[in-house]
Protein backbone atom coordinates (compact mmCIF):
# COMPACT_ATOMS: atom_id res chain seq x y z
CA UNK A 1 0.00 0.00 0.00
CA UNK A 2 1.17 3.25 -0.97
CA UNK A 3 1.99 5.47 1.98
CA UNK A 4 0.81 8.78 0.01
CA UNK A 5 -2.70 6.68 -1.38
CA UNK A 6 -2.97 5.81 2.33
CA UNK A 7 -3.21 9.27 3.20
CA UNK A 8 -5.38 10.50 0.53
CA UNK A 9 -7.96 7.50 2.19
CA UNK A 10 -7.75 8.56 5.50
CA UNK A 11 -8.43 12.11 4.86
CA UNK A 12 -11.17 11.46 2.76
CA UNK A 13 -12.79 9.01 5.36
CA UNK A 14 -12.03 11.84 7.61
CA UNK A 15 -13.85 13.83 5.44
CA UNK A 16 -17.38 11.74 5.02
CA UNK A 17 -17.10 11.48 8.88
CA UNK A 18 -18.88 15.23 8.43
CA UNK A 19 -21.91 13.45 7.10
CA UNK A 20 -22.44 16.11 4.00
CA UNK A 21 -26.39 16.55 3.96
CA UNK A 22 -27.62 14.75 0.57
CA UNK A 23 -28.61 17.20 -2.18
CA UNK A 24 -31.73 16.03 -4.39
CA UNK A 25 -30.10 13.43 -6.84
CA UNK A 26 -28.83 15.26 -10.25
CA UNK A 27 -31.79 12.85 -11.68
CA UNK A 28 -34.48 15.23 -9.85
CA UNK A 29 -32.45 18.33 -10.62
CA UNK A 30 -32.40 17.98 -14.26
CA UNK A 31 -35.79 16.73 -14.57
CA UNK A 32 -37.28 19.70 -12.31
CA UNK A 33 -35.64 22.37 -14.33
CA UNK A 34 -36.78 20.93 -17.71
CA UNK A 35 -39.75 20.64 -15.93
CA UNK A 36 -39.45 24.76 -15.43
CA UNK A 37 -38.09 25.72 -18.29
CA UNK A 38 -41.19 24.28 -20.73
CA UNK A 39 -43.93 27.56 -18.80
CA UNK A 40 -41.05 29.56 -19.08
CA UNK A 41 -40.31 29.53 -22.69
CA UNK A 42 -43.66 29.39 -23.26
CA UNK A 43 -44.67 32.55 -21.69
CA UNK A 44 -41.37 34.19 -23.10
CA UNK A 45 -42.50 33.22 -26.71
CA UNK A 46 -45.58 35.03 -25.15
CA UNK A 47 -43.91 38.30 -24.34
CA UNK A 48 -41.83 38.07 -27.67
CA UNK A 49 -43.57 37.25 -30.24
CA UNK A 50 -47.50 37.21 -28.82
CA UNK A 51 -49.31 33.61 -29.82
CA UNK A 52 -50.46 33.33 -33.23
CA UNK A 53 -54.63 34.69 -32.83
CA UNK A 54 -55.84 31.25 -34.02
CA UNK A 55 -54.28 28.99 -31.58
CA UNK A 56 -56.81 27.16 -31.13
CA UNK A 57 -58.42 26.23 -34.21
CA UNK A 58 -54.59 25.81 -35.12
CA UNK A 59 -54.41 23.11 -33.32
CA UNK A 60 -56.18 20.85 -35.79
CA UNK A 61 -53.89 21.37 -38.25
CA UNK A 62 -51.83 18.59 -39.08
CA UNK A 63 -48.24 20.75 -39.16
CA UNK A 64 -48.59 22.60 -36.03
CA UNK A 65 -49.43 19.78 -34.35
CA UNK A 66 -46.49 17.81 -35.49
CA UNK A 67 -44.47 20.62 -34.10
CA UNK A 68 -45.83 20.26 -30.43
CA UNK A 69 -45.26 16.45 -31.20
CA UNK A 70 -42.23 17.10 -32.23
CA UNK A 71 -40.53 19.40 -29.55
CA UNK A 72 -42.72 17.46 -26.81
CA UNK A 73 -41.08 13.72 -28.09
CA UNK A 74 -37.85 15.13 -28.45
CA UNK A 75 -37.53 17.13 -24.80
CA UNK A 76 -38.68 14.01 -23.09
CA UNK A 77 -36.34 11.76 -24.87
CA UNK A 78 -33.38 14.34 -24.33
CA UNK A 79 -34.07 14.69 -20.60
CA UNK A 80 -33.87 10.88 -20.26
CA UNK A 81 -31.03 10.86 -21.96
CA UNK A 82 -29.45 13.18 -19.98
CA UNK A 83 -30.83 11.91 -16.44
CA UNK A 84 -29.52 7.95 -17.90
CA UNK A 85 -25.63 9.62 -18.86
CA UNK A 86 -25.19 12.12 -15.46
CA UNK A 87 -24.58 9.28 -13.63
CA UNK A 88 -21.76 7.23 -14.28
CA UNK A 89 -22.95 2.88 -14.62
CA UNK A 90 -25.69 4.06 -16.75
CA UNK A 91 -24.57 3.87 -19.60
CA UNK A 92 -26.88 2.39 -21.81
CA UNK A 93 -29.33 4.99 -23.48
CA UNK A 94 -32.68 4.22 -22.02
CA UNK A 95 -35.18 2.43 -24.22
CA UNK A 96 -37.85 4.62 -23.58
CA UNK A 97 -35.90 7.70 -24.98
CA UNK A 98 -34.61 5.68 -28.14
CA UNK A 99 -38.06 4.36 -29.08
CA UNK A 100 -39.27 8.00 -28.49
CA UNK A 101 -36.48 9.14 -31.17
CA UNK A 102 -37.42 6.64 -33.50
CA UNK A 103 -41.67 7.32 -33.36
CA UNK A 104 -40.65 10.62 -34.15
CA UNK A 105 -40.34 8.90 -37.87
CA UNK A 106 -43.63 7.88 -38.17
CA UNK A 107 -45.66 11.31 -38.50
CA UNK A 108 -42.93 12.91 -40.21
CA UNK A 109 -43.25 9.98 -43.32
CA UNK A 110 -47.12 10.22 -43.16
CA UNK A 111 -47.30 13.82 -43.58
CA UNK A 112 -44.30 14.01 -46.23
CA UNK A 113 -46.37 11.68 -47.95
CA UNK A 114 -49.09 13.82 -48.41
CA UNK A 115 -49.32 17.09 -50.43
CA UNK A 116 -48.77 20.47 -48.90
CA UNK A 117 -52.23 22.61 -48.80
CA UNK A 118 -50.17 25.93 -48.98
CA UNK A 119 -47.19 27.41 -50.03
CA UNK A 120 -43.97 25.92 -50.85
CA UNK A 121 -40.49 25.98 -49.30
CA UNK A 122 -38.90 28.05 -51.32
CA UNK A 123 -41.71 30.78 -50.50
CA UNK A 124 -41.00 30.25 -47.45
CA UNK A 125 -37.27 29.92 -46.93
CA UNK A 126 -36.38 32.99 -45.52
CA UNK A 127 -38.78 32.91 -43.09
CA UNK A 128 -37.14 29.64 -41.99
CA UNK A 129 -34.04 31.17 -41.32
CA UNK A 130 -35.24 33.02 -38.83
CA UNK A 131 -37.73 30.90 -37.08
CA UNK A 132 -34.58 28.35 -37.04
CA UNK A 133 -32.26 31.35 -35.67
CA UNK A 134 -35.11 32.41 -33.17
CA UNK A 135 -35.85 28.90 -31.91
CA UNK A 136 -32.07 28.28 -31.70
CA UNK A 137 -31.69 31.31 -29.49
CA UNK A 138 -34.68 30.33 -26.99
CA UNK A 139 -33.04 27.21 -26.49
CA UNK A 140 -29.70 28.87 -25.22
CA UNK A 141 -31.80 29.55 -21.68
CA UNK A 142 -32.81 25.96 -21.08
CA UNK A 143 -29.31 24.93 -22.25
CA UNK A 144 -27.47 26.99 -19.74
CA UNK A 145 -29.27 26.00 -16.73
CA UNK A 146 -29.94 22.19 -17.66
CA UNK A 147 -25.60 22.25 -18.15
CA UNK A 148 -25.45 23.95 -14.96
CA UNK A 149 -27.58 21.50 -12.52
CA UNK A 150 -25.80 18.81 -14.71
CA UNK A 151 -22.53 19.65 -13.12
CA UNK A 152 -23.75 18.05 -10.04
CA UNK A 153 -23.87 14.68 -11.63
CA UNK A 154 -21.14 13.03 -12.74
CA UNK A 155 -21.24 11.82 -16.57
CA UNK A 156 -18.38 9.83 -17.93
CA UNK A 157 -19.52 10.90 -21.51
CA UNK A 158 -19.86 14.70 -21.14
CA UNK A 159 -19.91 15.16 -24.70
CA UNK A 160 -22.95 12.90 -25.00
CA UNK A 161 -24.56 13.98 -22.34
CA UNK A 162 -24.28 17.70 -23.24
CA UNK A 163 -25.63 16.57 -26.61
CA UNK A 164 -28.87 15.27 -25.17
CA UNK A 165 -29.26 18.41 -23.14
CA UNK A 166 -28.77 20.35 -26.08
CA UNK A 167 -31.80 18.13 -27.93
CA UNK A 168 -33.90 18.70 -24.93
CA UNK A 169 -33.34 22.43 -25.25
CA UNK A 170 -34.03 22.64 -28.58
CA UNK A 171 -36.89 20.71 -28.40
CA UNK A 172 -38.16 22.91 -25.31
CA UNK A 173 -37.40 25.91 -27.24
CA UNK A 174 -38.96 24.34 -30.52
CA UNK A 175 -42.17 23.14 -29.11
CA UNK A 176 -42.98 26.99 -26.93
CA UNK A 177 -42.08 28.38 -30.18
CA UNK A 178 -44.95 26.80 -32.33
CA UNK A 179 -47.63 28.99 -30.05
CA UNK A 180 -46.11 32.01 -32.06
CA UNK A 181 -45.31 30.33 -35.31
CA UNK A 182 -47.70 30.85 -38.30
CA UNK A 183 -45.54 28.50 -40.44
CA UNK A 184 -48.08 25.38 -41.29
CA UNK A 185 -46.82 22.87 -43.85
CA UNK A 186 -44.83 19.62 -42.60
CA UNK A 187 -41.58 20.22 -45.00
CA UNK A 188 -41.18 23.37 -43.19
CA UNK A 189 -40.86 21.85 -39.89
CA UNK A 190 -39.37 18.92 -41.04
CA UNK A 191 -36.51 21.28 -42.51
CA UNK A 192 -36.74 24.24 -39.83
CA UNK A 193 -37.39 22.78 -36.76
CA UNK A 194 -35.27 20.30 -36.74
CA UNK A 195 -32.55 21.96 -38.32
CA UNK A 196 -32.52 24.34 -35.20
CA UNK A 197 -32.82 21.11 -33.01
CA UNK A 198 -29.74 19.76 -34.43
CA UNK A 199 -27.85 22.78 -34.07
CA UNK A 200 -28.50 23.17 -30.28
CA UNK A 201 -27.59 19.20 -29.86
CA UNK A 202 -24.33 20.27 -31.55
CA UNK A 203 -23.84 23.13 -29.38
CA UNK A 204 -24.60 21.12 -26.31
CA UNK A 205 -22.49 18.88 -27.21
CA UNK A 206 -19.65 21.25 -27.27
CA UNK A 207 -20.70 23.01 -24.25
CA UNK A 208 -20.97 19.06 -22.49
CA UNK A 209 -17.51 18.40 -23.44
CA UNK A 210 -16.31 21.54 -21.43
CA UNK A 211 -18.54 22.07 -19.01
CA UNK A 212 -19.35 18.54 -18.02
CA UNK A 213 -16.03 16.92 -17.51
CA UNK A 214 -14.31 16.20 -13.88
CA UNK B 1 -20.89 2.53 0.65
CA UNK B 2 -24.61 3.02 2.15
CA UNK B 3 -22.86 3.38 5.74
CA UNK B 4 -20.41 5.80 4.23
CA UNK B 5 -23.44 7.97 3.27
CA UNK B 6 -24.95 7.60 7.13
CA UNK B 7 -21.40 9.07 7.82
CA UNK B 8 -19.30 5.84 8.87
CA UNK B 9 -15.94 6.79 8.15
CA UNK B 10 -14.64 3.39 9.04
CA UNK B 11 -16.26 1.40 6.53
CA UNK B 12 -15.63 3.77 4.03
CA UNK B 13 -12.12 3.72 4.60
CA UNK B 14 -12.71 -0.33 4.20
CA UNK B 15 -14.47 0.62 1.21
CA UNK B 16 -11.83 2.87 -0.44
CA UNK B 17 -8.90 0.46 -0.06
CA UNK B 18 -11.02 -2.17 -1.32
CA UNK B 19 -11.15 -0.29 -4.90
CA UNK B 20 -7.41 0.99 -3.97
CA UNK B 21 -5.86 -2.37 -4.18
CA UNK B 22 -8.21 -3.98 -6.64
CA UNK B 23 -7.47 -0.46 -9.24
CA UNK B 24 -3.70 0.01 -8.34
CA UNK B 25 -3.30 -3.97 -10.70
CA UNK B 26 -5.84 -3.20 -13.21
CA UNK B 27 -4.32 0.57 -13.70
CA UNK B 28 -0.83 -0.24 -14.15
CA UNK B 29 -1.69 -3.40 -16.83
CA UNK B 30 -3.59 -0.72 -18.61
CA UNK B 31 -1.03 1.64 -18.45
CA UNK B 32 1.88 -1.16 -19.84
CA UNK B 33 -0.58 -1.91 -22.28
CA UNK B 34 -0.60 1.53 -23.79
CA UNK B 35 3.41 1.45 -23.50
CA UNK B 36 2.89 4.01 -20.85
CA UNK B 37 4.97 4.13 -17.57
CA UNK B 38 3.25 2.10 -14.80
CA UNK B 39 4.41 3.58 -12.11
CA UNK B 40 2.33 6.79 -12.91
CA UNK B 41 -0.78 4.18 -11.57
CA UNK B 42 -0.69 5.33 -8.35
CA UNK B 43 -1.32 8.94 -9.58
CA UNK B 44 -4.09 7.52 -11.68
CA UNK B 45 -5.46 5.65 -8.49
CA UNK B 46 -5.79 8.49 -6.41
CA UNK B 47 -7.50 10.48 -8.90
CA UNK B 48 -10.15 7.42 -9.33
CA UNK B 49 -10.59 8.09 -5.24
CA UNK B 50 -10.66 11.38 -5.24
CA UNK B 51 -13.27 11.25 -8.20
CA UNK B 52 -15.11 8.20 -6.02
CA UNK B 53 -15.22 10.91 -3.24
CA UNK B 54 -16.20 14.11 -4.78
CA UNK B 55 -19.40 12.01 -6.45
CA UNK B 56 -20.44 9.72 -4.34
CA UNK B 57 -23.55 11.39 -4.18
CA UNK B 58 -24.23 10.22 -7.86
CA UNK B 59 -24.17 6.83 -6.68
CA UNK B 60 -28.20 5.33 -6.64
CA UNK B 61 -28.43 3.22 -3.07
CA UNK B 62 -30.95 1.28 -4.69
CA UNK B 63 -28.52 -0.29 -7.65
CA UNK B 64 -25.22 -2.15 -7.16
CA UNK B 65 -22.31 -0.36 -6.26
CA UNK B 66 -19.64 -2.12 -8.47
CA UNK B 67 -20.93 -0.55 -12.24
CA UNK B 68 -20.95 2.63 -10.74
CA UNK B 69 -17.34 2.61 -9.35
CA UNK B 70 -16.20 0.78 -12.26
CA UNK B 71 -17.54 3.95 -14.58
CA UNK B 72 -15.87 5.85 -12.87
CA UNK B 73 -12.48 4.11 -12.35
CA UNK B 74 -13.22 3.68 -16.40
CA UNK B 75 -13.60 7.72 -17.16
CA UNK B 76 -10.62 8.62 -14.88
CA UNK B 77 -7.99 5.80 -15.99
CA UNK B 78 -8.69 6.90 -20.02
CA UNK B 79 -8.38 10.24 -19.09
CA UNK B 80 -5.40 9.90 -17.32
CA UNK B 81 -4.03 7.73 -20.58
CA UNK B 82 -4.88 10.19 -22.67
CA UNK B 83 -3.28 12.88 -20.85
CA UNK B 84 -0.20 11.05 -20.14
CA UNK B 85 0.02 9.84 -23.73
CA UNK B 86 0.33 13.43 -24.97
CA UNK B 87 2.92 14.47 -22.41
CA UNK B 88 5.17 11.54 -23.20
CA UNK B 89 4.97 12.33 -26.45
CA UNK B 90 7.60 15.69 -25.45
CA UNK B 91 9.65 13.18 -23.78
CA UNK B 92 11.99 10.46 -24.26
CA UNK B 93 10.38 7.06 -25.78
CA UNK B 94 13.72 5.30 -24.95
CA UNK B 95 15.04 4.68 -21.02
CA UNK B 96 16.47 8.26 -20.50
CA UNK B 97 20.51 6.96 -20.00
CA UNK B 98 20.60 4.98 -23.12
CA UNK B 99 19.32 8.37 -25.25
CA UNK B 100 22.09 9.90 -23.46
CA UNK B 101 24.62 7.75 -23.77
CA UNK B 102 24.05 6.55 -27.47
CA UNK B 103 23.62 9.83 -28.79
CA UNK B 104 25.84 12.91 -27.43
CA UNK B 105 28.98 10.94 -26.65
CA UNK B 106 31.72 13.44 -27.88
CA UNK B 107 34.18 10.31 -27.87
CA UNK B 108 31.82 8.19 -29.70
CA UNK B 109 33.96 5.69 -32.15
CA UNK B 110 31.20 6.24 -34.99
CA UNK B 111 33.88 7.89 -37.61
CA UNK B 112 30.79 9.40 -40.06
CA UNK B 113 30.23 11.91 -36.98
CA UNK B 114 32.96 13.50 -36.68
CA UNK B 115 31.46 16.09 -35.11
CA UNK B 116 32.60 18.97 -32.48
CA UNK B 117 29.75 18.04 -29.37
CA UNK B 118 31.68 21.29 -27.64
CA UNK B 119 31.26 24.01 -31.00
CA UNK B 120 28.03 22.85 -31.21
CA UNK B 121 27.03 23.08 -27.80
CA UNK B 122 28.30 26.38 -27.97
CA UNK B 123 25.21 26.99 -30.39
CA UNK B 124 22.30 26.51 -28.16
CA UNK B 125 21.30 29.05 -25.44
CA UNK B 126 22.66 29.53 -22.47
CA UNK B 127 20.30 27.55 -20.14
CA UNK B 128 19.55 25.08 -22.26
CA UNK B 129 23.53 24.46 -22.65
CA UNK B 130 24.21 24.01 -19.58
CA UNK B 131 21.48 22.32 -18.82
CA UNK B 132 22.33 19.69 -21.52
CA UNK B 133 25.54 20.04 -20.39
CA UNK B 134 25.20 18.76 -16.87
CA UNK B 135 23.41 15.68 -18.07
CA UNK B 136 25.40 14.64 -20.69
CA UNK B 137 29.01 15.23 -20.37
CA UNK B 138 29.07 15.76 -16.33
CA UNK B 139 26.85 12.68 -16.01
CA UNK B 140 24.77 14.77 -13.61
CA UNK B 141 21.47 12.69 -12.22
CA UNK B 142 18.29 14.50 -13.46
CA UNK B 143 17.04 15.03 -9.81
CA UNK B 144 20.26 16.77 -9.21
CA UNK B 145 19.86 19.16 -11.60
CA UNK B 146 16.19 20.05 -11.29
CA UNK B 147 17.49 21.40 -7.75
CA UNK B 148 20.05 23.47 -9.58
CA UNK B 149 18.22 25.09 -12.22
CA UNK B 150 14.86 24.86 -10.08
CA UNK B 151 13.03 22.89 -12.31
CA UNK B 152 10.37 19.89 -11.93
CA UNK B 153 12.07 16.79 -13.42
CA UNK B 154 9.39 16.48 -15.84
CA UNK B 155 10.50 19.59 -17.24
CA UNK B 156 13.89 19.07 -17.10
CA UNK B 157 13.40 15.57 -19.37
CA UNK B 158 11.86 18.12 -21.55
CA UNK B 159 13.79 20.49 -21.47
CA UNK B 160 17.28 17.59 -22.48
CA UNK B 161 14.95 16.56 -25.36
CA UNK B 162 14.76 20.05 -26.69
CA UNK B 163 17.84 20.49 -26.58
CA UNK B 164 18.94 16.94 -27.94
CA UNK B 165 16.96 17.47 -30.82
CA UNK B 166 18.22 20.93 -31.70
CA UNK B 167 21.55 19.62 -31.70
CA UNK B 168 20.56 16.37 -33.62
CA UNK B 169 19.22 18.89 -36.19
CA UNK B 170 22.70 20.73 -36.23
CA UNK B 171 24.60 18.01 -36.41
CA UNK B 172 22.12 16.53 -39.56
CA UNK B 173 23.10 20.15 -41.18
CA UNK B 174 26.37 20.21 -40.41
CA UNK B 175 26.89 16.28 -42.27
CA UNK B 176 25.32 17.94 -45.18
CA UNK B 177 27.21 20.56 -45.70
CA UNK B 178 30.68 18.72 -45.29
CA UNK B 179 28.78 16.25 -47.36
CA UNK B 180 28.53 18.59 -50.29
CA UNK B 181 31.91 19.57 -49.75
CA UNK B 182 33.15 16.16 -50.48
CA UNK B 183 31.15 15.78 -53.01
CA UNK B 184 32.18 18.61 -55.65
Amino acid sequence: MNRQTDDLIRRLARDVGAGAARRPSVRIRLAGGAGACVPLLIGLVYLLFGWRADLVPALSIDAVLLKLVIGAGLAAAGILIACRLAEPGRHRMPTVGMLAGAAMAAPFAWLLSRPDPAGTMSTQAGDGAICMAIIFGLALLPMALLLRLARSGAPTRPGLAGMAIGLASGAMAAFAYAFACPMETAGFVVTWYVAAIGLAAALGALAGRRMLAW
Amino acid sequence: MRSASKGDAAEYEWLLRDIAAVLRITVRRRLSAYGLNPQEAEDVVQEVLLGIHQKRATWDESRPITPWVHAIARYKTVDATRRLGRTRRLQVDLPFEDWVEGFADPNSPDSTRRLDAETLLATLPERQRRLVQALTVEGATVRNVAERFSMTEGAVRVALHRGLKRLSRLANAAEDETGLETGR
